[in-house]
C-alpha cells in the first residue's frame, strides 16, 4: 500500500509539485479571511433572523449593508427596536471591521501573487509532463523566435527553457511558443520535468561555449542513444564541431559556414536571383506554397513493379518527380517508362496542397496513385 | 491533526444539517445546513493531502447546490429548493466516504 502511494506523488515531477505546493499555500491563506467574512455574516444573518422570525432574505441583505458601510436602513423587522439596535451597533463595530481586513487580505492574495497565472503555469506543465516525441529548445534568443515559427509551421511540438527571468514575459507573449520554462536548464529535476526521456531530441542555441559543453554532456548522460535522441549544436569553427561531434551531438551547424554559402551562391547565380536558393528554401520549408517530398517505395507499395507513366502524379496531382535514387545513383533525367523498383526513393516537386494529398494516398496505399484505364 | 479533526467534525456536520433540513425543511435548518457546509469548505481550503483536493471539490459542489437552494426556499420555491438540497446531500456523502477512505489510507501510511 505503501508503494502505491508513493507510485501516486511521483506522477508529479519535483517542478510541477513546486508550483502545486504554491498553490495550495495560497489557498491555505485565503482560509482566515475567508473564515471572517462567512463568520460576519453568518452571525449577522443569524441574528436578524431571530429578530424578524426567519425573515432570511432581509436579514442576509441587512447585514451586508451594515458591515459594507452602506448603511441603507433599518429593514428587518424588530430591528427599529432597543434590542435590535444594540445588534446592529455591536455587528457594525466588529464587523465593519472584520469585513474590511478580509476584503483586503483576499484581494492581495489573488492580485499581489497572481493566482491566476500560477494557475496557467500549472496546466502548462501538466501539459508539458504529458508530451511525448517533442523537441527541447535551450535558450531563448533571436535565433529561437526564429526556430519557433519553423517549427509552429510544421506542426512541431517544442519546449523552450531559458534561465533569465527577464524573458519570462517575452516567451508568454510569443504566439508561437505553447510550452516554456523559466529554471535552471542544468538541474535534472528541470529536465525531467519537460520529459526528456520521453523526448526527440534537443536544440541547443547557447552561445556560451562552456554551458554548451556542460549541457551537452548532462543530455548525453541522460539519453546516452544518439539514435534516439537527437542532438543539435550550434558551433562557431570546425574545432568546436569536432569537439562537440566527439562528445555525441549528431548534428552540428556553424552559422557562418551556411551564410557564407549563400552568399556565394547569390554571387554565382546573379541573373537568376530567384533560383540560386530556391531549393534551399524549399527544402528549409520557407517557400509557403511550394515544397519537395520524398517517398521510399517499399515492397507491398502500390507503386511497386510500375511505370512511372503509369502513375497520376503528373496528371492528377499536378507534381513532378525531379529525381530517382537507385542505390547511390541520384537521377535527375527521369524517363516516363523507367520501371519503379523496390528501395527506390522518388523526389517530388510540387504545390503543398497537392504533395499533401499524395502523401495521404501513398501512406494509405491508395489506387489514386495509379493510372487503372 | 486538531485541524484534521476540526474539519472532519465540519464535514460531517454538514452532511448531518443538510439531511436534517430534507427530512425537516424549514428556514433554521437550510440556514444553518448553508453555513456549515461553507465552514466546512473554508477549513478544507490549502490542504494537499492524498484526497484533500477531492473532498474539497465535493464540499464546494454542496456549497452551489445550497447556495441557490436557501434563496429559492424564501422566495416561494420549496420543491425546487429541496431538489437542490439533495443533491447536495449526495455530494456530502461522497465527502464522507472520501474523509473516510483517506482516513484508511493514512493509518497504513502510519
Amino acid at each position: 500500500m505503501k508503494k502505491k502511494l508513493k507510485l501516486k506523488l511521483s506522477k508529479y515531477n519535483t517542478l510541477l509539485l513546486k508550483y502545486y505546493l504554491e498553490l495550495f499555500e495560497l489557498l491555505e491563506q485565503l482560509k482566515i479571511p475567508l473564515f471572517l467574512l462567512v463568520f460576519i455574516l453568518f452571525i449577522g444573518t443569524l441574528g436578524y433572523m431571530i429578530l424578524s422570525k426567519g425573515d432570511f432574505i432581509d436579514s442576509f441583505y441587512m447585514t451586508v449593508i451594515t458591515v459594507a458601510t452602506i448603511g441603507f436602513g433599518e429593514l428587518v423587522e424588530n430591528s427599529d427596536t432597543p434590542v435590535g439596535r444594540v445588534f446592529t451597533s455591536f455587528l457594525a463595530l466588529g464587523g465593519i471591521g472584520f469585513y474590511t481586513t478580509s476584503i483586503t487580505l483576499i484581494a492581495n492574495l489573488l492580485f499581489r501573487r497572481d493566482l491566476f497565472s500560477l494557475l496557467k503555469y500549472i496546466v502548462m506543465l501538466e501539459n508539458i509532463s504529458k508530451l511525448k516525441d517533442h523537441f527541447v529548445i535551450f535558450s531563448y534568443n533571436e535565433l529561437a523566435e526564429e526556430l519557433v515559427k519553423v517549427l509552429k509551421k510544421n506542426d512541431l511540438k517544442f519546449v523552450l527553457i531559458d534561465d533569465n527571468k527577464e524573458n519570462e514575459i517575452k516567451l508568454a507573449k510569443n504566439p508561437y511558443i505553447d510550452y516554456f520554462i523559466v529554471d535552471d536548464m542544468f538541474d535534472r529535476e528541470v529536465l525531467n520535468s519537460v520529459n526528456i526521456n520521453y523526448s526527440k531530441g534537443a536544440i541547443i542555441l547557447l552561445n556560451d561555449k562552456i554551458k554548451k559543453l556542460a549541457l551537452l554532456v548532462t543530455l548525453r548522460l541522460l539519453r546516452p542513444n544518439k539514435d534516439e535522441f537527437i542532438i543539435y549544436i550550434l558551433a562557431s569553427d570546425k574545432e568546436e564541431e569536432e569537439k562537440y561531434k566527439s562528445l555525441g551531438t549528431n548534428f552540428c551547424i556553424i552559422p557562418s559556414k551556411i551564410i557564407s554559402t549563400r552568399i556565394i551562391s547569390y554571387i554565382s547565380h546573379q541573373v537568376y536571383g530567384f533560383v540560386s536558393d530556391l531549393l534551399d528554401r524549399v527544402s528549409y520549408g520557407e517557400e509557403k506554397e511550394i515544397d519537395i517530398i520524398e517517398l521510399v517505395i517499399n515492397k507491398d507499395s502500390i507503386l511497386n513493379n510500375r511505370k512511372i507513366a503509369d502513375t497520376t502524379i503528373r496528371k492528377k496531382f499536378k507534381s513532378t518527380i525531379i529525381a530517382l535514387k537507385r542505390g547511390d545513383n541520384l537521377e535527375v533525367s527521369i524517363d516516363p517508362n523507367t520501371i519503379l523498383q523496390e528501395n527506390d526513393v522518388i523526389i517530388i516537386f510540387g504545390k503543398y496542397s497537392n504533395l499533401k494529398k499524395i502523401m495521404e494516398a501513398f501512406l494509405n496505399n491508395s489506387t489514386e496513385l495509379l493510372n487503372l484505364s | 491533526m486538531t485541524k484534521k479533526i476540526i474539519s472532519d467534525i465540519f464535514i460531517i456536520l454538514s452532511l448531518t444539517t443538510n439531511f436534517m433540513f430534507i427530512f425537516y425543511p424549514n428556514a433554521i435548518t437550510i440556514f444553518i445546513a448553508l453555513f456549515v457546509n461553507l465552514f466546512a469548505t473554508i477549513f478544507k481550503l490549502g490542504e494537499s493531502k492524498f484526497l484533500a483536493t477531492k473532498i474539497l471539490a465535493t464540499s464546494f459542489v454542496a456549497d452551489l447546490h445550497l447556495l441557490p437552494s436557501i434563496f429559492l426556499f424564501f422566495l416561494g420555491y420549496r420543491e425546487f429548493s429541496i431538489a437542490l438540497a439533495i443533491g447536495a446531500l449526495v455530494s456530502n456523502i461522497i465527502s464522507v466516504l472520501l474523509v473516510i477512505i483517506e482516513s484508511v489510507l493514512l493509518l497504513f501510511e502510519e
